[in-house]
């Protein structure tokens, strides 16, 4: 099930109302409100009569009637920011007097704002804070509301366990008050979360007594939420058939009462087994719907799964253009969402692209110039020939074309030495930008993860620690992988160090690598060098294990005076150096060690076993 | 007790933070995502215990440690990262950790550093000490380590092979194996094929 789902469907309806000592002008503002979201009130009117009524009031009770109706309004009228904005400010101001009643119906409208920006975690902290004071106090009914709302903000996180745990925990308060309005609903809602479970029985069971209790008391909302559940509970089972009529008849209910979310909810139902059973026809025409509903509330991820689904409909129809275009918008909201950094990596490339190039047609515009320079030299000794400056002249041409030349060539080889680090510095930064992404998103969520699954006891210690074992698998391997593409501590750790971790990081059960270094005193080599070695003792490593099938590997530095000596040794499948030259990256490898002002040689018969590569570099300064 | 979980990850923090809250009972446990949350917390509240993400968002931990100690010098630091090699944890220690869990550990881990760092003593992840450990003693060896290619050549060498038979020998360069015999030499710090012999004899190599 897609997230944004439930959060439309029953975050919103257990908001309810504390009692406290009312009075003629607090049961007006609340009408005032409530009209006005009804769209049966004019907003400068209300808002006019509320300015009177406020000149009434003290602070508290302004805080208390208005900013709390003014709030519960904007939140529900799609404004959730600034209904946190209200609500956080009236707790801050509570701080010194801690109304406790107040601070509750404000905590737990900080809490729905947030679970209604997708703030999930926090607005679970809220609500906690909301129950601790309703537990204090003594109010069950408050209490099994906050359950309930804590329990849809789970069901957001997909968490079902613990959303059947806080419905679970609403259900048994308000068995002592079986009159509760509210009950049957939290009934469908606990039903559901079961049906997620798989806990087949109890589910049905519950839900049709809730739609029974919905039915006895023509609680209409209730009734929708019941049907809906019972919907979920076959649509679990796999029976889609059945799921589809409960789906059909909560929408209609829905539709008669004009609850608009529980029709899109009810839709997407529709959509969803319609998939199941290739109904692509009717996959569409809910899908439609439910896009048309899901536009108004704006919810990014529901409106990407509904148009995902129906992309997957309309391909069932062959309508391949319709397809298409639906998972294009798709796609435009799923990047919409996840924009910045993928942008943000293309531009880079795209703007060194750009450099590149104007790069190129600088030196390119730049040796014509002196090429015609040359040529009118020419010209213009060749007319003086016949003068008395003949030899002269001639030596002068001689020495100005020798220089020429010289410098032809030099702006040459600068040219492709220039091409050749851009080319680098790029890849460099394309690692250096996947390693950090690996690092931070996908190790920190395995670690994440794994946390929470240490912390949970549902599930059984022998299952728990198989699934740990490999989540840890996981972790590691993707550390290594971020490791090896964006090595950090090169700077602290110098070239010596940063080849002995990489052979230890690397080296398994299955791949020996065995490093040593030779001879002492600090190898002077810029940053920027020192990583363009590392890459390359890198691939050497990386060749020696994809091509040459080696599983034992020795890399040996050392340091004679100012001599650097790499040598990587391997026992894969030996090759003939003649011919292996040309067609492999041995070729990019021999010009980064030039770049390193260092040469570079391989060597390996054709019978032996492995090769041995072999970098010497001369440290300069 | 409080504790404050500085995290940029929210999943993370949040998981660290229903386990304190559950097996350690009655205390506090609160979280910043980033350095200036972290600062405003600290700054508002006093907490026990810092649990300190090195890797914090754009910042590292280990720049930013000595000022925070400076500040709240009863407040006790453990660094909490997926780093394990020996320099992050020692520069971690360095700027006022008194306890380094991995996070690979399992957050068991996590309550064992509270309770020795609360008693005093310093606490380092099992598989860091373990790893430590390992590093120590193979950094003891003074066993010369020799590659298999290495040692061919040195038993050749014995055999009285002249550079052009090894190599023909083993199907190197000659270039390759003079390579090999100087980087013999450098290892058995000899000068000649006599010395070489001799030291590889004595150290039991050949």
């Amino acid at each position: 099930m897609q997230k944004g789902k439930w959060i439309l469907g029953f975050v919103l309806f257990s908001f309810y109302q504390i009692t406290y000592s009312q009075t003629q002008d607090s049961v007006r503002i609340e009408k005032l409100f409530t009209d006005l979201l009804r769209g049966q009130a004019d907003s400068s009117e209300v808002y006019m009569e509320v300015a009177e009524i406020s000149g009434r009031l003290n602070e508290g009770q302004k805080i208390n009637w208005i900013r709390y109706n003014e709030a519960k309004y904007l939140l529900f009228s799609g404004h959730p920011e600034k209904a946190e904005q209200i609500a956080f400010s009236a707790l801050q101001s509570f701080k010194e007097n801690e109304n406790t009643l107040s601070s509750l119906k404000f905590y737990a409208l900080l809490a729905s704002s947030l679970s209604l920006q997708q703030q999930y975690e926090e607005a679970i902290r809220y609500f906690k804070k909301a129950l601790e004071i309703a537990e204090e106090n003594k109010m069950d009914l408050q209490a099994a509301y906050i359950h309930n709302n804590i329990a849809n903000v789970f069901f957001s996180l997909l968490d079902y366990a613990a959303a059947h745990t806080h419905a679970a925990k609403s259900v048994e308060i308000l068995r002592n008050y079986p009159d509760d309005p509210n009950y049957p609903s939290i009934l469908a809602v606990l039903s559901v979360s079961e049906a997620k479970l798989d806990q087949f029985e109890m589910a049905e069971e519950h839900a049709l007594q809730a739609r029974e209790m919905a039915g006895k008391s023509s609680n209409f909302m209730a009734l929708i939420i019941a049907v809906h559940a019972l919907g979920e509970v076959e649509f679990s089972k796999n029976d889609f058939q059945e799921a589809q009529r409960y789906y059909e008849e909560s929408l209609a209910l829905a539709e008669r009462f004009n609850q608009k979310q529980f029709v899109l909810l009810n839709a997407i139902g529709i959509l969803t087994v319609s998939l199941e059973q290739k109904n692509y026809e009717a996959g569409v025409n809910f899908g439609e719907k439910a896009l048309e509903l899901a536009a108004i509330t704006e919810n990014r991820s529901t409106l990407y799964s509904i148009k995902r689904k129906l992309a997957h409909a309309y391909s069932g129809l062959g309508q391949n253009e319709d397809a298409f275009r639906m998972m294009n918008e798709a796609h435009e909201i799923y990047k919409e969402t996840n924009k910045s950094e993928t942008q943000k990596a293309i531009n880079d490339l795209l703007i060194q692209y750009d450099t590149e190039k104007k790069e190129k047609e600088i030196t390119r515009t730049r040796l014509e110039l002196l090429a015609k320079e040359v040529e009118s030299a020419r010209l213009w000794n060749i007319i003086t020939v016949t003068g008395i400056l003949f030899l002269v002249l001639m030596i002068v041409f001689m020495i100005y074309r020798s220089v020429m030349k010289e410098r032809i060539m030099r702006i040459e080889s600068k040219k492709e030495k220039d091409m050749f680090d851009a080319l680098i510095r790029g890849e460099e930064r394309e690692r250096r930008r996947l390693g950090h992404e690996l690092h931070d998103g996908l190790a920190s969520q395995l670690v994440g993860i794994k946390y929470r699954l240490e912390s949970d006891n549902s599930v059984s210690p022998n299952i728990k620690q198989e699934l740990l074992n490999q989540i840890s698998g996981a972790h590691e391997e993707t550390r290594r992988i971020a490791h090896n593409l964006a090595p950090s501590g090169m700077k602290e750790l110098g070239l010596i160090e940063s080849l002995r971790r990489f052979a230890m990081d690397n080296s398994t059960p299955h791949l020996s690598i065995e490093f040593d270094h030779i001879g002492s005193g600090t190898i002077m080599l810029s940053a920027e060098k020192t990583l363009m070695l590392f890459r390359i003792i890198q691939e050497l490593v990386q060749n020696a294990v994809k091509h040459a099938k080696s599983d034992e590997l020795f890399i040996q530095t050392s340091l004679t005076d100012k001599l650097l000596d790499i040598r990587v040794e391997n026992n894969g499948v030996g090759f003939d150096v003649k011919k292996a030259k040309k067609g492999n990256g041995l070729t990019s490898i021999e010009e980064r060690v030039h770049l390193l002002n260092g040469t570079f040689s391989i060597d390996s018969g054709e019978e032996t076993n492995g090769a041995i590569a072999h970098i010497s570099i001369y440290l300069n300064n | 007790m409080k504790i404050l979980v500085a995290d940029d990850h929210e999943i993370i923090a949040s998981g660290i933070r229903s386990f304190l809250t559950d097996k350690l009972g009655a205390l506090e446990v609160k979280s910043a995502v980033n350095l200036a949350q972290l600062k405003q917390i600290l700054a508002k509240e006093k907490f026990d215990i810092l649990l300190q993400d090195i890797r914090f968002g754009n910042d590292d931990g280990r720049t930013f440690l000595s000022e925070i100690r400076k500040m709240h010098p009863d407040l006790l630091i453990v660094a909490l990262s997926s780093h394990t090699d020996e320099f992050t944890v020692k520069s971690a220690l360095a700027a006022g950790c008194s306890g380094y869990v991995s996070k690979s550990s399992p957050l068991e881990e996590i309550l064992e550093a509270i309770q020795a760092i609360t008693k005093g003593k310093q606490f380092v992840s099992k598989d860091i000490r373990d790893a430590m450990l390992t590093n120590l003693m193979n950094g003891e060896s003074d066993k010369i380590k020799l590659t298999k290619r290495e040692l061919e050549v040195l038993k050749a060498i014995q055999d009285e092979l002249s550079t052009r038979e090894i190599a023909e020998k083993l199907f190197l360069s000659e270039k390759t194996i003079e390579g090999y015999r100087s980087n013999l030499f450098l290892k058995f710090q000899v000068k000649n094929v006599a010395g070489l012999v001799k030291q590889a004899i004595l150290q039991g190599y050949i």
